[in-house]
C-alpha cells in the first residue's frame, strides 16, 4: 500500500485529491511545490524506488492530448493518447517506463476535467476524421482505478461521443467500476497479454494470465468490447508453442464478436532507452538476448527473428479472427 | 568475521570493492558516541581537523562534521575522498533535531529536506515507513526556538544532502533525526549526556534500519560489481572506454548463457580488445535462438 503522498499544495482541495485522501487514510501527506522537483531528481535509482513508490498528486498544465507515435494506431485516421498518470503499479521487466522516467513514483494528475476539455477540442477539431483515443500509454488504465476513479469519469465523458473510440489498456482485473454500469460500444478494454510462463517471469506484481482472461470474459459477458494486445512479443526457445496455446485458450473463452481488435508488436526499444533499462537489470534473462540495433537506432530481436514471429503470430490469429481485426504495431 | 551481534551487517566484499559501504556524517561527538560504541568503530588518524572512526570488518565509516550545513557538506566530501568511497555506499546523516510537537526522543526519517536560505529541496532516501515515520525537515542557520512549522529543525541535513547526493543514488542518502527539543522543552536544556541518551534509546530502531540499508547497498554493489575475471582481462589488454563498456555488456550476456564457463575457456589468441569483443559476440550469437531466456 502507498505510504506517502506528496501533493502540490495547489491541488489539495481538488475533488480527486479528496477522493485519494479517503482511499489512503493512513498515508503520510507531504506538501511540495511542483511534481517535477521530486519526480525529476537526478541520480535516482528506479529499481530501489520501485520497492516502495510514493504517490505524487499534481496538476497538469499542457500536453493533455498528443498524437500517438507512428505505427501505434489501428483503423482510425486520427489517433491520440493522453496520460492522466505516469508510472504503473506493476513492474514488468520489459516496461519502457523504466527507461522513460528516472523515478518509479506514481504521478496522478488530478485535473481530469482539463483532460476532457482538451479531448473535446481535439474531437471537434478533427470531426471529419475517424478518431481513436488511447489511455494507458504511460500507466495502466485500470490498475489504480480504486484510488483514482478515473475510468468512471472517462467513460461518462466518452458516452457523449459515440463516433469516437477510446481504448483503456490494462493488465488489471479491477473491473468493478465497469461491470456495475452499462457497457458503451465505443470503449475498448484492451488487455496486455503474454503466455503464462513468460508472464510469470516478467510481469512482476501483475495479475496472472488466467485472471486476466477471466476478467476479459466477465467484461465481454457484460457487453464490453475487448482488445487483445500481444505487445511486446517475447522470444524464448519455445515461444511458438507458448503463444499458440495462449491464443487458443483466449479464443476458447472469448466470443469473437466481443473482440474489437487484436494487435501485436515485437520487443523494441530506442537505443538509449535499452541501454538505460538493461543497466537497471543486471541479470535478467530478457536482457541477456543479443539484440540488434537497426539503422533507425531501434534495438530489437533483428530481422530474422522478427519476421519469423510476425508471420507466425499473424497466421495463428487468422485461424480465429478476420484479418481486418488484426494489427501489427510498430510504434 | 564481524563482532558478535553485528553479523547482520556482514558483507561479501570482492577484491575490487571499497570496504566501506555505509558512511555516517554526524555533527556532534555526543551524537556519534553511541554509534561508535555500537559499531565498534576505531579512531583513524587522518592528520586533519576532521575526526574519523571506522570498522573495516563491518564496512562502516563515521566522520564528525561539526555544527552547520557547510561543515556537514565539507565532512561528507572529505570522507568520500579519504576512503575513496564507491557509489554503492549508503550515506547517513544522524543527529538530534527540534520538532514542533512532543514527545522528545522519537526517531524520524527526514523525507523532505528544505533550506529556506537556498530555497531548494531534497527528497532523500528510500522510505522506511514500516520502521519509523517520515517527516519534513528545515535546515536552519541557528538553533530554532519558535518551531512555527510542523517540521523537524536541524542545522546540517541540507548541506549533507547537497554533497552526498552527488556520490550515491538518492535512494541511498538517509537523514535520521531524533527529537531533542520542542516548544515545551527548548534547546537550552540540552547536555551531552542527554544527547547520548536520546541516541542510545533509539539503537534498536537504528539497528533495524541498518539491516535494511545494508540490503539496499548490497543491491547497488551487485549492480556495479565488475567480476574479477573482467578486471583481469582489462588490466592485461588495452581497452578504450567505449570498448570497455561494450566488453562488460557482452560479458553479462555471455555469462548468462554460459554460467559455468570462465573467460579463460574462450582462449583468446591475440588478447586484443577487438578480438575479445568479437569472440564474445560470436559466442553469444551462435546459439541464441535455442536458449531459454526466462
Amino acid at each position: 500500500m502507498i505510504d506517502t503522498v506528496y501533493f502540490e499544495e495547489e491541488v489539495l482541495q481538488h475533488p480527486t485529491a479528496t477522493r485519494v485522501r479517503k482511499a489512503l487514510p493512513k498515508a503520510n501527506w507531504v506538501p511540495i511545490n511542483r511534481f517535477q522537483e521530486l519526480f525529476n531528481i537526478r541520480n535516482q535509482n528506479f529499481r530501489i524506488q520501485k520497492k516502495n513508490p510514493a504517490l505524487i498528486l499534481a496538476k497538469k498544465f499542457e500536453n493533455f492530448v498528443l498524437p500517438v507515435p507512428s505505427g501505434f494506431g489501428m483503423n482510425s485516421t486520427k489517433n491520440f493518447y493522453f496520460s492522466h498518470m505516469y508510472n504503473c503499479l506493476y513492474d514488468c521487466d520489459y516496461c519502457f517506463l523504466q527507461g522513460l522516467y528516472s523515478s518509479a513514483n506514481y504521478v496522478l494528475f488530478v485535473n481530469y476535467e482539463d483532460f476532457f476539455e482538451h479531448i473535446s477540442h481535439t474531437i471537434e477539431k478533427n470531426k471529419n476524421d475517424s478518431q481513436m483515443f488511447f489511455s494507458g500509454y504511460d500507466c495502466d488504465s485500470l490498475a489504480f482505478d480504486k484510488i483514482s476513479g478515473f475510468s468512471d469519469q472517462l467513460i461518462q465523458f466518452f458516452e457523449k461521443y459515440q463516433n469516437v473510440e477510446v481504448e483503456l489498456r490494462t493488465k488489471s482485473v479491477v473491473t468493478k467500476s465497469l461491470v456495475k454500469r452499462p457497457a458503451i460500444k465505443n470503449c475498448i478494454i484492451a488487455f496486455s497479454l503474454s503466455p503464462n510462463k513468460i508472464a510469470e517471469k516478467l510481469d512482476n506484481k501483475a495479475p496472472s494470465i488466467r485472471r486476466r482472461i477471466k476478467a476479459m470474459k466477465d467484461l465481454a459477458d457484460y457487453g464490453w468490447l475487448i482488445g487483445l494486445r500481444f505487445d511486446p512479443l517475447i522470444y524464448t526457445n519455445d515461444w511458438k508453442v507458448q503463444y499458440s496455446e495462449l491464443i487458443c485458450e483466449i479464443m476458447g473463452q472469448i466470443n469473437v464478436s466481443s473482440i474489437h481488435s487484436v494487435s501485436y508488436g515485437l520487443l523494441r526499444f530506442p537505443k538509449k532507452m535499452y541501454k538505460k533499462i538493461s543497466n537497471l537489470h543486471n541479470t535478467t534473462g530478457l536482457f541477456a538476448f543479443p539484440l540488434d540495433i537497426n539503422n533507425n537506432g531501434v534495438t530489437s530481436y533483428g530481422k530474422e527473428i522478427e519476421s519469423e514471429m510476425y508471420h507466425f503470430i499473424q497466421k495463428e490469429l487468422q485461424r480465429y479472427l478476420p484479418v481486418k481485426k488484426i494489427f501489427h504495431c510498430t510504434g | 568475521m564481524p563482532s558478535e551481534g553485528l553479523n547482520f551487517l556482514s558483507k561479501d566484499v570482492s577484491s575490487n570493492s571499497c570496504i566501506y559501504s555505509t558512511c555516517w556524517v554526524i555533527a556532534l561527538r555526543a551524537e556519534a558516541a553511541p554509534i561508535i560504541k555500537f559499531l565498534k568503530l576505531k579512531n583513524v588518524n587522518t592528520q586533519s581537523n576532521f575526526t574519523i572512526y571506522a570498522n573495516e570488518e563491518l564496512g562502516h565509516a563515521l566522520i564528525i562534521s561539526g555544527v552547520g550545513a557547510i561543515k556537514s557538506a565539507a565532512a561528507t566530501a572529505f570522507l568520500k575522498a579519504y576512503f575513496n568511497i564507491k557509489n554503492h555506499a549508503a550515506w547517513i546523516n544522524l543527529g538530534i533535531a527540534g520538532y514542533y510537537t512532543e514527545p522528545l526522543g522519537n526517531l524520524y526519517q527526514a523525507i523532505k529536506v528544505f533550506s529556506p536560505v537556498h530555497q531548494r529541496t531534497f527528497f532523500p532516501g528510500f522510505r522506511f515507513s514500516k520502521i519509523i515515520p517520515g517527516t519534513s525537515l528545515l535546515t536552519v542557520n541557528k538553533a530554532e526556538t519558535n518551531y512555527n512549522n510542523p517540521v523537524l529543525y536541524d542545522m546540517e541535513a541540507f548541506g549533507f544532502c547537497e554533497v552526498a547526493s552527488a556520490f550515491s543514488c538518492n535512494e541511498l542518502i538517509f537523514v535520521f533525526k531524533i527529537v531533542s527539543d520542542t516548544p515545551k522543552n527548548p534547546i537550552k536544556k540540552l547536555k551531552s549526556s542527554i544527547i547520548e541518551d536520546l541516541i542510545n534509546k533509539n539503537l534498536r530502531d537504528l539497528k533495524e534500519l541498518l539491516s535494511e540499508i545494508n540490503k539496499l547497498s548490497d543491491l547497488e554493489m551487485e549492480r556495479f560489481k565488475i567480476p574479477d575475471e573482467v578486471i583481469e582481462i582489462e588490466n592485461s589488454t588495452h581497452f578504450s572506454k567505449t570498448n570497455s563498456f561494450k566488453f562488460r555488456q557482452l560479458y553479462k550476456k555471455w555469462k548468462f548463457a554460459n554460467p559455468r564457463k570462465t573467460l579463460k575457456d574462450l582462449q583468446f589468441s591475440k588478447k586484443k580488445a577487438k578480438e575479445i569483443i568479437s569472440v564474445l559476440e560470436n559466442n553469444i550469437s551462435s546459439n541464441k535462438k535455442n536458449r531459454d531466456y526466462l
